[in-house]
């Protein structure tokens, strides 16, 4: 029996329906009630059944860990997959295939001889589900799931449970059926390759198994979103699908729109009937949205805007991976526009940054968008889930008046708000005020004044003007209210170093975050000395924390999945840096051996830049 | 919301832009007057617009006004609407916001029947960029992208309007102040998807249409043609022949309540 070290790769690949995402799924489940912490990162093609399809479970110790390494076991049931995954497999990896499908042992041996991958240790199963019984395709999952859960030594009662759990509201006969096929998968003979993953001590049961659309929806109704209206698009799609569920049972309102416009209009709308709202979308939408995008900034109201990056331009791949939107939503609309872009790097951040989204957005009275990504919105993690209580929330500050009662728990909370009525006079209420940053926004059928928006340019009042005084004021009042944004949530930037003597730093952002900090840790015991900086704030530049670094070192390398060097060249524009990028567009995350190698070539190389 | 204690204006202290005598003025006072009659609150009422002349008029008000984008006051209202059941939600905006560019929206609020009244000030021209031709202006009309003549035949709003399932559609016109009270005051009490066709010509840029006495003779579809507002098909062969501007007829306006759910 080989105890395993963490973290561990395994990856479970097959055909688009046999059901390989819902095994892969179970095993997190089944890993998390072992005190494991892990994810489950889901490739499918866009169709429904057939296609590549495939699962990789990264199992690991530590906290939301996305799967960046290279593959420790690999389950395959047709050759092709093993042509298409063997270049990331690590030495040494143990390669489980179906010899009851179209995998035979000599096919196998010839074809890793000619990929000169003769490392690979390989383990022959035979799925009973794959004989003849075309209308029993739908138990694999059960029955995978028992082979590589008694691969990894996983009890069988654990695994019973779990697929009990999942099959819960199915028939009876289903429910058995798989029953019966996870014990007969844990039965198949492995040889004498089993493996045990190592005790954890964790109390299981205190996290939940979510993936980061899910997390970012989850965070939404956490932090009171009373209004969510998105248009269906890969990936952003299981974001409506969560709310959907869930905000009409608290009062609050979920609507499927007619178009991405129509998405972010009438959350803008309800943002203005003093409701906290929120949009989802993917590249394509986000295009469609620039117009209204540009029109929230203008009339300064809370929006948050998701954008589930996926590779462009156009419809380009919707099932895979990038990070290719930041100019789209740093630069996209027309004009120059006040609005915060935020990144989560983690799947357990999407929920807290989502909550920072929504209290950056109240706070500043602007739209802010999460550059959320399509690995990210689509990996199951075990992450934990603040409870409500514990949650920081930040309402926007309108000005009150006499009803009270009409205005709902989810709509903003009323403790900031301010009676303005007394300082009146009779004059006219200035809504953009040139006195502070924001002022309290009156909401109909709330306050004591009403007040009239406009995309125009506008004075105090909110009328418009022509009076280019007062457009150069208004237009700087808009653009510096954000400059505190760095102070007032210093959550936005996250720090790694140890001391202030170092060779070069790194920065990272998104989910490349992930990879880059195993390879600072690599890096690190190599002796190199490293500064790692993961801005979650990517617009408004974070110039405290960039100039900090600047200020240890000359030398900066940013990573990103984009041809661009987009945030690079952000740094360039703002903060006067000249990094050295790493860039990768290969459709999926960049993995850890092959940045780290990446960055011992730069390094040496006496810092270039890399295309991956 | 209605305002229970005291009548409060809905007169706003900015002073239109419109041209002298302009027919929007008409219909703003008649819709003021009537929001006030009938004890409406400004502070719980919403105007949304869009973008052109007409769309202005939710900066001239009392109440809370949304000057949104060109083509997107539905969506706006949409979001204000199922957010808020306790706001009024009132849509006002021109024929090439409603109906070229906002085409898309218009369809899907009328299919789901959402409680906003929808006012199209219909002046058949982009009147704010100098007269181009509009979807609902006339064949022939000469437009300045369009200088030969525009060679489309207008779209009827009304037609429209009942085949995207609206449950309330009427049109009526500024020469008739007291039919339009009239028509706005049985929008405004109809729950559900409210559209009235508010055909209010442009007196720089449509000016045969003035003096109407003497160009043009409005009908009252619902004293003089047979069929049941409450049927969907009878509404719309009805609204199906009472077209305007009309190619064979252009003189002819008709008006009324042509579909009531």
């Amino acid at each position: 029996m080989v105890l395993l070290t963490l973290p561990y790769t395994l990856k479970i690949t097959g055909c688009a329906g046999e059901g390989v995402i819902c095994a892969g799924e179970m095993l997190l489940e089944a890993l998390s009630r072992l005190g494991f912490h892990g994810a489950a990162y889901r490739e499918f093609p866009s169709s429904i059944e057939g296609g590549y399809c495939a699962v990789t479970i990264q199992i690991s110790d530590k906290l939301s860990y996305l799967p960046v390494n290279n593959i420790d076991c690999l389950f395959v049931r047709y050759i092709a997959a093993v042509e298409k995954e063997i270049g990331h497999c690590r030495r040494g990896a143990v390669l489980i295939y179906d010899d009851s499908s179209q995998c035979s042992e000599d096919e196998l041996l010839a074809l890793l001889k000619k990929l000169k991958r003769s490392d690979i240790q390989l383990i022959a199963i035979s799925l009973i589900e794959s004989g003849n019984d075309p209308g029993s395709k739908k138990f694999y999952s059960s029955e995978i799931l028992g082979v590589v859960g008694r691969f990894l030594s996983i009890p069988l009662s654990n695994l019973e449970y779990t697929v009990r759990n999942r099959f819960q509201y199915k028939n009876l006969s289903t429910l058995q059926r798989n029953c019966d096929m996870v014990s007969r998968g844990y039965q198949i003979q492995q040889g004498s390759h089993y493996s045990k993953l190592p005790l954890q001590d964790k109390k299981p049961f205190e996290y939940e198994i979510l993936d980061g659309n899910e997390a970012v929806a989850r965070a939404a109704v956490s932090v009171g979103c009373g209004f969510f209206s998105s248009y269906p698009i890969t990936p952003s799609t299981g974001i409506g699908n969560f709310l959907a569920r869930v905000l009409p049972a608290r009062g609050a309102v979920s609507c499927q729109a007619e178009d991405e416009i129509a998405a972010i209009g009438a959350a803008i709308g309800a943002s203005f009937a003093g409701v906290k709202s929120m949009t989802a979308t993917s590249g394509p939408g986000l295009s469609l949205m620039q117009e209204f995008l540009g029109y929230a900034s203008m009339v300064e109201l809370p929006l948050v805007v998701v954008d589930v990056q996926r590779p462009g331009p156009s419809t380009g791949s919707p099932a895979q991976f990038a990070q290719e939107d930041l100019f789209a939503a740093v630069f996209g609309s027309h004009g120059e526009t006040s609005r915060i872009v935020l990144a989560p790097d983690s799947i357990g951040n999407c929920f807290n940054l989502t909550i920072d989204a929504f209290n950056c957005s109240e706070y500043f009275q602007c739209p802010v968008i999460i550059l959320s990504d399509s690995v990210l919105g689509l990996t199951k993690g075990i992450i934990p889930v603040p409870e409500r209580q514990d949650v920081r929330i930040i309402n926007r500050s309108v000005v009150s008046g006499e009803c009270k009662e009409t205005y709902g728990e989810s709509t903003a909370g009323v403790s900031e708000c301010k009676d303005i009525r007394g300082e009146l006079n009779g004059e006219e209420f200035k809504r953009y005020s040139l006195e502070t940053a924001v002022a309290p926004i009156p909401v109909p059928g709330y306050s004591s004044v009403s007040c009239r928006i406009t995309g125009l340019e506008h004075d105090e009042y909110g009328n418009p003007t022509d009076s280019a005084e007062m457009r150069t004021l208004q237009q700087k009042r808009r653009m510096n209210k954000l400059n505190l944004i760095e102070t007032m949530f210093p959550s936005l930037v996250e720090w790694d170093y140890c001391t202030d003597e170092i060779d070069f730093g790194l920065i990272a952002w998104g989910i490349t975050v992930a990879a880059a900090g195993s390879v600072v840790e690599r890096l690190r015991s190599d002796g190199f000395r490293i500064a790692a900086l993961y801005p979650r704030l990517l617009f408004p530049v974070c110039l405290n924390a960039i100039k900090r670094l600047q200020s240890m070192t000359d030398h900066i390398i940013v990573v990103e999945s984009n041809g661009h060097g987009q945030y690079a060249r952000l740094l360039k524009m703002y903060a006067d840096v000249k990094p050295h990028s790493i860039l990768s567009q290969t459709g999926s995350p960049i993995l850890s051996d092959t940045l780290y190698d990446s960055c011992v070539r730069i390094v040496k190389g006496c810092f270039e830049n890399e295309m991956l | 919301m209605r305002c229970s204690e005291n009548k409060r204006s809905f007169s706003g202290k900015l002073k239109p832009t419109w041209c002298k005598g302009c027919t929007y003025f008409i219909f703003q006072k008649v819709l003021n007057g009537l929001l006030q009659r009938l004890n409406y609150d400004p502070l719980s009422t919403v105007f949304v617009s869009g973008i052109g002349c007409s769309s202005r008029i939710s900066l001239y008000t009392s109440a809370f006004g949304m000057h949104t984008i060109h083509g997107r006051a539905i969506p706006v209202a949409t979001g204000i609407r199922l957010s808020r059941s306790d706001v009024s939600v009132l849509v006002i905006a021109g024929d090439g916001d409603l109906f070229s560019i906002g085409a898309g929206h218009f369809v899907h609020a009328a299919r789901k029947n959402i409680d906003i009244t929808v006012f199209c000030l219909n002046n058949m021209t982009y009147a704010m960029t100098k007269n181009q031709s509009s979807p609902t202006s006339g064949f022939d009309h000469a437009g300045s992208f369009t200088p030969a003549g525009n060679q489309t035949l207008p779209l009827n709003t009304v037609e429209f309007a009942i085949c995207c399932k609206s449950s309330f559609v009427a049109r009526s016109t500024t020469f008739t102040p007291d039919h339009l009270e009239k028509t706005i005051i049985r929008a405004l009490k109809h729950r559900g998807f409210s559209f009235v066709d508010i055909v209010a010509p442009c007196r720089t840029f449509n000016p045969e249409y003035f003096p109407s006495e003497k160009q043009i003779s409005i009908v009252d579809v619902n004293e003089t043609m047979q069929f049941d507002m409450k049927d969907y098909s009878s509404a719309l062969q009805c609204a199906s022949r009472c077209i305007f501007p009309s190619r064979e007829s252009p003189a002819v306006l008709p008006v009324g309540t042509f579909f009531e759910a």
